[in-house]
């Protein structure tokens, strides 16, 4: 067995993985009027008039539950001065418990939604994160709001 | 008082004692109440209800009081939403006062306030929203009461006309112009009071009025850290 035999395996692992490390691990329907936006390793959305929405994790440390860092997140949202618009927790379509967080604040001369659902997989907390200006994100809102409620962390 | 008293003093020659005696009492008198005593005009109508004989505060219903109440409202249609609430306004006996893309203003009946404020809120978002309650009482009170001594004041100095030469007259007729200058000042203030107990004020925004009105807090929860606009609209 030669060198190449050894390699062509090997360089096939190596290509699977980099594919699969390149590939986000979540999905969710694409809501109508939303295009995938940025690197293949990135999950992020984006509409025509600049509605963005990106999905990443962080490590639920200490380990909590939703409903601790759904709270958590509210107060400290609420230090900073964001004004709430509103809580909604919800299951999704797979059975996976979620809340969003929509807050409202000041940007430059506009007023601008936050929104935060998170998903605690247990030791991540998956976060998806939605902005736009009021004007351009409520008529998207309910449309990813029921993508959203598609949504899957993977793994 | 004082003032007025040695203004009234160095009106010369008459009897000194007889003016001082007379504007003595006219500035001793306790404010009548206005309800009791008839206008001096017909736009000086007597809205205040008598206080109690007794001296004790008023009960709570005859209170005068200005309401204020101030709202950051959020909506997808500003133009058609200041349309529907100034039409609102209308209907319920009020008015706008200011009308700009980003702010209403508007002036409303006191009793119909609540159910505009739920119009309102059934409008849009409400963000902030705050209600404030001024009681205008006592000092609607207090110049109701200056308003009195001085008018009894004035008519006590038209007595004086007869008795006085030429240069009493001048310098009577200078303190009756001063008073009169303060009795229109008093009426104005009591009037910009009336129309505040009158109507309620509303001032609805359609944007943030601070614009600067976040501030970092450090949480210990790093990953609560990262979960802002800023850094949200940087990476992305």
């Amino acid at each position: 067995m030669n060198a190449r035999h050894l390699l062509a395996p090997l360089a096939i692992s190596l290509l699977t993985l980099a594919f699969c490390a390149c590939k986000p691990p979540y999905s969710m329907e694409l809501p109508d009027g939303f295009k995938r936006f940025g690197r293949t390793s990135d999950y992020r959305l984006i509409t025509a008039d600049g509605v963005r929405v990106e999905a990443r994790e962080v490590e639920n440390y200490p380990a909590a539950s939703l409903e601790f860092w759904t709270e958590a997140l509210e107060l400290h949202l609420a230090a900073q001065g964001y004004a709430p618009k509103s809580r909604r927790c919800f299951e999704t379509t797979k059975g996976l418990a979620g809340c969003t967080v929509d807050v409202m604040l000041p940007h430059g001369a506009e007023d601008w939604v936050l929104s935060t659902t998170l998903f605690v997989v247990g030791e991540r907390i998956v976060l998806v994160e939605a902005a736009a200006q009021f004007e351009r994100f409520s008529p998207v809102e309910e449309r990813l709001r029921a993508a959203i409620a598609t949504f899957d962390p993977g793994r | 008082m004082n003032g007025l008293r040695q203004r009234i003093a160095r009106i010369a020659p008459l009897p000194l004692g007889l003016l001082l005696a007379a504007f003595t009492a006219a500035a001793d008198d306790p404010p009548q109440p206005v309800a009791a005593t008839a206008p001096a005009t017909a736009g000086e109508q007597a809205t205040a209800p008598a206080p109690a004989a007794d001296g004790a505060q008023p009960p709570a219903t005859d209170r005068r009081t200005a309401l204020v109440s101030r709202m950051v409202l959020k909506v997808v249609n500003p133009d058609d939403v200041r349309a529907r609430l100034a039409t609102a306004v209308r209907e319920a006996g009020g008015f706008p006062v200011l009308v700009t893309d980003d702010r209403l203003e508007i002036k409303i009946p006191p009793q119909r306030l609540d159910g505009f404020l739920q119009q309102v809120g059934a409008a849009g978002l409400v963000l902030e929203k705050t209600l404030e309650r001024h009681d205008l009482t006592l000092e609607i009170a207090q110049l109701e009461g200056q308003l009195e001594a001085k008018r009894a004041v004035l008519a006590k100095l038209r007595g004086f006309f007869d008795d006085s030469n030429v240069q009493g007259t001048l310098r009577i007729e200078q303190t009756m112009t001063e008073l009169v200058t303060e009795i229109e000042q008093v009426k104005g203030r009591l009037r910009v009071l009336e129309d505040r107990a009158r109507f309620a004020f509303v001032e609805i925004s359609f944007s943030f009025k601070q614009r600067d009105r976040l501030i970092y807090v450090h949480s210990p929860f790093e990953w609560l850290n990262t979960v802002n606009l800023d850094r949200f609209l940087g990476e992305f």
